[in-house]
């Protein structure tokens, strides 16, 4: 049958046509109107609220071209967090490229390319669009690590990234090549389909599924795949690693909970529960403890960036309509706060060749109390400790596990939670109760990024107080998640 | 018959990729990439893939690499220095990790029964149509998408490799 993409087909992918021509445009923008080179942040910003109100105002119409493409209420909350973070990553790169002196469009350019790729990726209900999201996001994200180029460390956290990064999309182009030999299909429902009607993993399904499920692996950061992540989170431009920490992970992770609940892997496969939870378990044990002994708190941020994957893997294993809820929640209030801690961290930084030392926002709390006290939101929302944000997430993750006959993931989660909590407060602990060091007068005060800090801790502070309509969104998207 | 062709231009291609990632040299490695793309095309087309066969060696090996050679030359690479030499550990480590991966490809395919995975057939199994069916049809999203690709990553290289002012 001949496929003829209709107007509503078009409709459907508005928000993505548009940041994708804005990505075009705003190059050749900067070129031709060198005298508004400067508002191009500004521009970006605008482009960002544009892109978001089409996905809100446009009819969400289920699978459009050719069923490769679901378009519903998943891609509505996953492209509205996946923008939010954006929105915030340019709103706080604007001052930080100004004093890096590091004003070039390709950024924004980039930046918005990468987020094409993620809310494909997010949407994606076959391997081929899945795969191409995957390389859309992870392309620019190479550059844009290695985005100060007379930086040596940002050069070697970009070189480092595309090596791991081209080895993980093999993997995952491998894997996803095995299961279409295995299913004779790429369409990731009928995928799911045709290995429920099997009994049991043949060899091949087996080899491919470990391709994939290793290769999302990666671009999570999850324990055993994870030993890229704390360089290269250190290394890269801050309001880079700000996007880097969220987005990627929130279009991965929608995609690797609809591989696994499409099959039913719990069911088909008890390997599948011992190769899950190792992830899980591993993660949240090695990210909180080595988070614990770092001194620079981007590296910090990283191993707790991986400790809560391992968290947000626990709703991957529970599957089901629980599962997909605690996920959707969970990746959301991870966005908002880890956002807003990086918001607070391109803050308090003077030179990106230097490490972002925890001693040296000793006394902040009392010199520059908003953003200080954003970023003990922030962390404390990250820590789990009620009524932030991400309480309510780990509530809502853990509630699943419990639900779905898995106190024990639930149990070791909570466990977590605790030692993870003491990492965080140490910062606050040295931003309130230390005496103020030499270095923290050299930190140049922004209004924008103090901003951008406040308003991403008072998101956290407030859907942590009144999360209902964040919890029935996600509920109602978690009804087309799942299969 | 056809399992000793396969078998051979299994083993080609093998050979010539060891050699494309050990070798020293840029040039041979590029040239051992060519190599190991025409066995490829000899796979496609002893299974009846005629048209991806005639790709294969037309833009893989034709275009691509010859593309790449020229680039080699032009930067005048004589030799990769500085990689590989990572140490005992880690050549061991690499050696386990290919040995295992390389372990399991084997162990899957060997447990294998001709009837495991789905077999496409069809009257115009093989030729441009089918291809093009799929490529302008139900996936003309990928299609078009890949041009976004394309040019992200032209972007991407573009900023690392200009020289700014």
């Amino acid at each position: 049958m001949l496929f003829v993409p209709s107007s509503s087909d078009f409709l459907a992918i508005l928000p993505e046509i548009i940041l994708t021509v804005s990505a075009a445009a705003l190059l050749l923008f900067s070129i031709s109107a060198r005298p508004f080179k400067r508002y191009v942040g500004e521009i970006t910003l605008f482009i960002i609220v544009v892109a978001g109100w089409a996905r809100l105002t446009f009819p969400l119409p289920g699978k459009v071209w050719g069923g490769t493409i679901q378009i519903d209420a998943v891609s509505s909350f996953v492209d509205l967090y996946i923008l939010a973070a954006v929105f915030v990553c340019v709103w706080s790169a604007g001052p930080f490229l100004r004093r890096a002196e590091y004003e070039h469009t390709e950024f924004y350019s980039l930046l918005l390319l990468a987020t094409v790729g993620a809310m494909v990726m997010a949407s994606a209900v076959d391997a081929l669009p899945l795969f191409l999201g995957l390389e859309l996001l992870s392309l620019p994200l190479y550059a844009l690590t290695a985005f100060l180029k007379r930086t040596s460390i940002s050069l070697e956290a970009g070189l480092k990234y595309f090596v791991v990064g081209a080895f993980a999309s093999a993997f995952v182009v491998y894997g996803l090549a095995l299961l279409y030999g295995a299913t004779g299909t790429t369409n990731l429902v009928a995928m799911g389909h045709a290995v429920r009607a099997m009994d049991g993993l043949n060899p091949l399904l087996a080899l491919g599924l470990a391709g994939v499920v290793g290769g999302f692996a990666f671009k999570l950061a999850l324990f055993p795949f994870h030993s890229w992540a704390p360089d290269v989170w250190q290394g890269s431009p801050t309001p880079v690693t700000a996007f880097l920490s969220v987005v990627p992970k929130g279009a991965v992770l929608i995609a690797l909970f609809r591989l696994v609940d499409g099959m039913d892997l719990l069911i088909l496969s008890s390997r599948w529960l011992i190769v899950g939870s190792i992830l899980a378990i591993g993660s949240q044990f090695l990210g909180n403890f080595a988070a614990i002994v770092q001194r620079d708190i981007k590296r910090m941020l990283a191993y707790s960036g991986i400790a809560h994957m391992g968290y947000a893997m626990v709703a991957v294993i529970v599957a089901g309509l629980d599962g997909g809820t605690g996920v959707l929640v969970y990746m959301s209030a991870y966005t908002l706060m880890n956002i807003g801690a990086f918001a607070v961290v391109a803050f308090f930084s003077i030179d990106e060749g230097e490490a972002h030392l925890i001693s040296d926002l000793q006394a902040q709390g009392w010199h520059r109390p908003i953003p200080a006290l954003a970023l003990t939101i922030c962390l404390f929302s990250l820590a789990g400790i009620p009524p932030l944000f991400g309480f309510t997430a780990k509530f809502m993750v853990f509630g699943a596990a419990v639900n779905g006959g898995f106190v024990w993931l639930a149990v070791i989660g909570v466990v977590n939670s605790l030692v993870s909590a003491f990492c965080y407060l140490r910062v606050v602990y040295v931003m309130y109760m230390k005496p103020e060091s030499s270095i923290a007068t050299e930190f140049s005060p922004s209004f924008t990024l103090t901003a951008a800090a406040a308003l991403t801790a008072v998101g956290v502070f407030v859907i942590g107080l009144y999360p209902t309509p964040i919890l029935t969104a996600a509920r109602v998207a978690a009804l087309n998640l799942v299969r | 018959m056809t399992a000793l062709i396969f078998l051979t231009a299994a083993a080609i291609a093998i050979i010539f990729a060891v050699v494309a990632v050990v070798h020293r040299s840029p040039i041979m490695n590029v040239l051992a990439l060519v190599g190991m793309f025409l066995a490829i095309a000899m796979v496609f087309a002893i299974i009846g893939m005629d048209f991806l066969a005639a790709i294969q060696v037309i833009v893989y090996s034709g275009a691509i690499l010859v593309l790449f050679l020229f680039a080699i030359m032009l930067l005048d690479l004589r030799r990769v220095e500085g990689i590989g030499e990572g140490g005992v550990f880690q050549l061991l480590l690499g050696c386990i990790a290919v040995i295992g991966l390389g372990g399991a490809v084997v162990f899957a395919a060997a447990r294998l029964s001709p009837e495991t995975g789905a077999w496409v057939t069809g009257a115009e199994y093989g030729t441009a149509y089918p291809i093009g069916r799929a490529l302008t049809g139900s996936h003309l999203f990928a299609f078009e998408f890949v041009s976004v690709v394309l040019a992200a990553a032209i972007i991407a290289a573009v900023y690392l490799a200009r020289r700014d002012r």
